[in-house]
């Protein structure tokens, strides 16, 4: 179920009003969270709690091996990577990497039919798949490394890995923070219940008011069901795609964090304005954090890190990135995505011309955000022809029909209230006066019943979360 | 303010401003979850009906039970049960027999024959099954919590501003009619479409056979039907029998032997804004007729 439903309004009803009786004792508050979180997870498809049930069951017994054996770690280790990897590798990547075997042998004149006989249900993307394996890596790198002692509970275990709020699309959170969490019980204080409050107020807003707002102007583009054309309507696409998944994913994480505030925890921040970034380098430090911090703790450091000489922190660059656009989606696409970025950082990284160049901040907002959007386009295209010939028709400056404001001005008038949303919190982040003007008057308040209001009469096409599908 | 106050001052507020919106605004109309909710209604209704009227978009579009009921001196009920591209397989002539009362003593089926609604692809009743084929908490949904939510139902931000961004006027009537128009009509907009179409598939002797067979089946059992061909324009007329393989006397009078009463329609007395259904005005004017036809029934 998906947090904008009336199945999950229910199940989340339901959830809390039992949660102050399950609370109390360990065993059954780490059972209530498992069985409850099996539920949510099942309710789109229970043959995948198959899945998550042997992902999950590998990786403890591997925590509880790897601290009583001494000459089989790394063993352990790897068993544990091969299981985790593997199911990530033939449920997400089978289908991708038959058609790049198929496509190499086509250069050879031979034809191949690998796709043809992938069995179909390994070609069902199982949701959430990707995050909760990085969680579950996570837990038996840590103790390999001596980071971490494992749990001895298997429902404190599982209740780390298949907490609800975070199941399907993070944000990723690690056990050497999150099994302490569990231990205690928090019962949340006015303030927190207000954050909390907030926090579903405000990324339900994201989701449902602004992405789903956006959803018809930019499928409608992408998906070849307009005739318009040109480099204003594309431009206008792809901005409006910029925002689009930016509060769609930033959306789900508030509700996630917000939900577990409710139940006493804490979720670091995933999401931190990152289009108000002056630099690329900002823009990782404020987009999917906790994906970012994984990597960059997980592959990034392993392998290198920048403290190893400039070529070596380059090809760590470039295998991070190049890791990361994998991660998001099994597609060519995604790999020059993650190209698109691997040159703008190391570009910026090596000319530092963001600080050289003496560049008034809003400018160099735009400049960012123009890089990103652009690389945004071979994320959402459908193939790598479509994002090129978009590509083009940006920067090539050909008259548009105007016609498209009017076909979509819904969704345009959403697009411009997602920029005046941003444009509000880099004021506030910049002139004191602002922020002590919302301080003083709790515009908070006012602008949590305006989302209520908005998330009920404004709200767009139900759409599924973008990262569902990562 | 304190953090208690302020969640009582915002779901306060919060009350004040779903009041104000709901007393200042319109209901609102079209938005894709009232419209999913008529689908799913009428697939899912538990109701039974003395008139099931069956069809493509020509039919959903172009008949209106009420109408028809209007027009007749029995106290009757109907539905329109027409879906997107709706073929005449024994599957959605099943589903249609149904909606109807057994214990009625009067049974009519009416039944708007297009050529497409007699070809394979529209036999594969994808927008019927879409509906049919849903999950039944979706079910539950629709048949519970619509009451509820359609006082929920958004806005579309760009209508509010008076701003009239759609072209196609809808509206959604409970008895299963959509009553249409354009604001710009445009009589030629649907040939292009139909062209296509018909370059790709054609009404095929195994589709028909299927038809008239089940339709001998449905009037042997003391159901009357009614048939017609919905009047679109002239132009699509003449297009659709030159290239459609629709042979309508063949059917017309394969019909009539299995005793079924066959309506013939004039183009000319009819306006469609598209080229292919019905102006909201004409389908009142054609449901009329068949209400009137119904009324003669033995």
């Amino acid at each position: 179920m998906i947090f904008n439903s009336i199945e999950f309004l229910v199940f989340s009803i339901l959830f809390f009003l039992l949660w102050p009786v399950f609370r109390k004792g360990d065993n059954s508050r780490w059972g209530y969270i498992t069985v409850a979180s099996f539920f949510f997870y099942g309710w789109w498809d229970w043959r995948f709690l198959f899945l998550i049930l042997f992902s999950g069951a590998v990786d403890y017994v591997a925590g509880l091996l790897l601290v009583r054996s001494k000459n089989y770690r790394s063993l352990i280790l790897g068993l544990s990577l091969l299981a985790n990897l593997g199911s990530l590798s033939v449920f997400k990547y089978s289908g991708f990497f038959a058609e790049v075997i198929q496509d190499a042998f086509l250069l050879f004149g031979v034809e191949l039919d690998l796709l043809g006989r992938i069995p179909e249900f390994v070609l069902i993307l199982p949701v959430g798949i990707s995050f909760y394996t990085f969680q579950s890596l996570s837990y038996t790198i840590d103790i390999y490394r001596g980071r971490l002692q494992p749990t001895k509970n298997v429902l404190h275990f599982f209740s780390y890995l298949v907490m609800f709020p975070q199941l399907v699309a993070g944000p990723i959170v690690r056990a050497s923070d999150f099994l302490n969490q569990l231990k205690k019980v928090r019962i949340p204080n006015a303030l927190e219940k207000w954050n909390a409050m907030k926090m579903i107020c405000f990324g339900l807003f994201q989701k449902v008011v602004i992405a789903d707002n956006l959803s018809l102007f930019i499928d409608s583009a992408f998906e070849n069901k307009t005739a318009y054309d040109g480099s204003l309507y594309w431009w206008f696409v792809s901005i409006a795609f910029s925002f689009q998944i930016y509060n769609d994913f930033s959306g789900y994480s508030l509700i996630a964090r917000g939900l577990a505030k409710l139940m006493g925890y804490h979720f670091k921040m995933n999401f931190n304005h990152p289009y108000l970034s002056k630099s690329l380098k900002q823009f990782w430090g404020g987009w999917h954090i906790s994906l970012s911090t994984w990597f960059r703790d997980y592959v990034y450091i392993p392998i290198g890190g920048s403290r190893s000489g400039t070529f070596k922190a380059m090809l760590a660059l470039t295998i991070t990135m190049l890791l990361s656009g994998l991660w998001h989606g099994a597609n060519y696409t995604f790999i020059v995505w993650a190209g698109i970025h691997i040159v703008l950082l190391l570009i910026e990284r090596h000319s530092k011309w963001n600080k050289k160049l003496s560049i008034p901040s809003p400018l160099l907002m735009v400049i960012i955000f123009v890089q990103v959007t652009v690389a945004w386009v071979y994320f959402r295209a459908i193939n790598i022809e479509q994002a090129n010939s978009i590509v083009y028709e940006l920067f090539s400056f050909q008259a548009s029909d105007l016609g498209f404001f009017n076909s979509y001005l819904n969704g345009i008038l959403f697009l411009g209230l997602a920029a005046l949303i941003e444009i509000s919190i880099g004021l506030k982040r910049s002139y004191f006066s602002v922020l002590r003007f919302y301080k003083a008057n709790n515009l908070d308040v006012l602008l949590a019943a305006v989302s209520i209001t908005m998330i009920l009469f404004f709200r767009g096409e139900g759409q599924q979360f973008i990262y569902f599908q990562f | 303010m304190e953090a208690r106050s302020r969640i009582t001052v915002s779901i306060a507020a919060s009350l004040l401003f779903i009041l104000l919106i709901k007393l200042t605004f319109p209901e609102a109309k079209n938005n894709k979850e009232l419209v999913h909710e008529f689908w799913m209604s009428k697939t899912h209704s538990k109701d039974k009906y003395n008139v099931v009227v069956c069809g493509d978009s020509r039919v959903y579009r172009g008949v209106s039970p009420d109408a028809i009921i209007d027009n007749t001196d029995l106290n009757l009920t109907g539905i329109n049960l027409g879906y997107s591209g709706s073929g005449f397989s024994e599957e959605y002539l099943d589903f249609a027999l149904s909606k109807l009362d057994k214990n009625a003593s009067l049974k009519v089926l009416v039944l708007g024959v297009t050529p497409h609604s007699l070809t394979r692809e529209a036999f594969k009743n994808d927008d019927l099954r879409s509906y049919k084929e849903v999950a039944s908490t979706q079910v539950m949904k629709a048949g519970y919590l619509s009451p509820i939510l359609k006082h929920f139902a958004p806005y579309q931000l760009s209508e509010l501003i008076g701003r009239r961004t759609v072209s196609h006027i809808q509206e959604y009537k409970p008895d299963g009619w959509v009553a249409s128009s354009f604001r710009v009509p445009n009589p030629e907009s649907a040939i292009p479409s139909y062209r296509k179409t018909f370059s790709k598939y054609q009404v095929k002797e195994t589709e028909v056979d299927a038809f008239l067979k089940k339709v001998g089946q449905i009037t042997s059992s003391g159901i009357h039907v009614i048939a017609f061909r919905p009047p679109s324009t002239i132009r699509m007329r003449a297009l659709e029998d030159s290239i459609s393989g629709f042979d309508e006397s063949y059917i017309k009078q394969k019909l009539i032997e299995d005793s079924v009463v066959w309506m013939d329609f004039s183009e000319a007395d009819f306006n469609s804004h598209d080229g292919s259904h019905l102006h909201f005005e004409s389908a009142i004017k054609l449901s009329e007729m068949i209400g009137k036809r119904i009324n003669e029934l033995d």
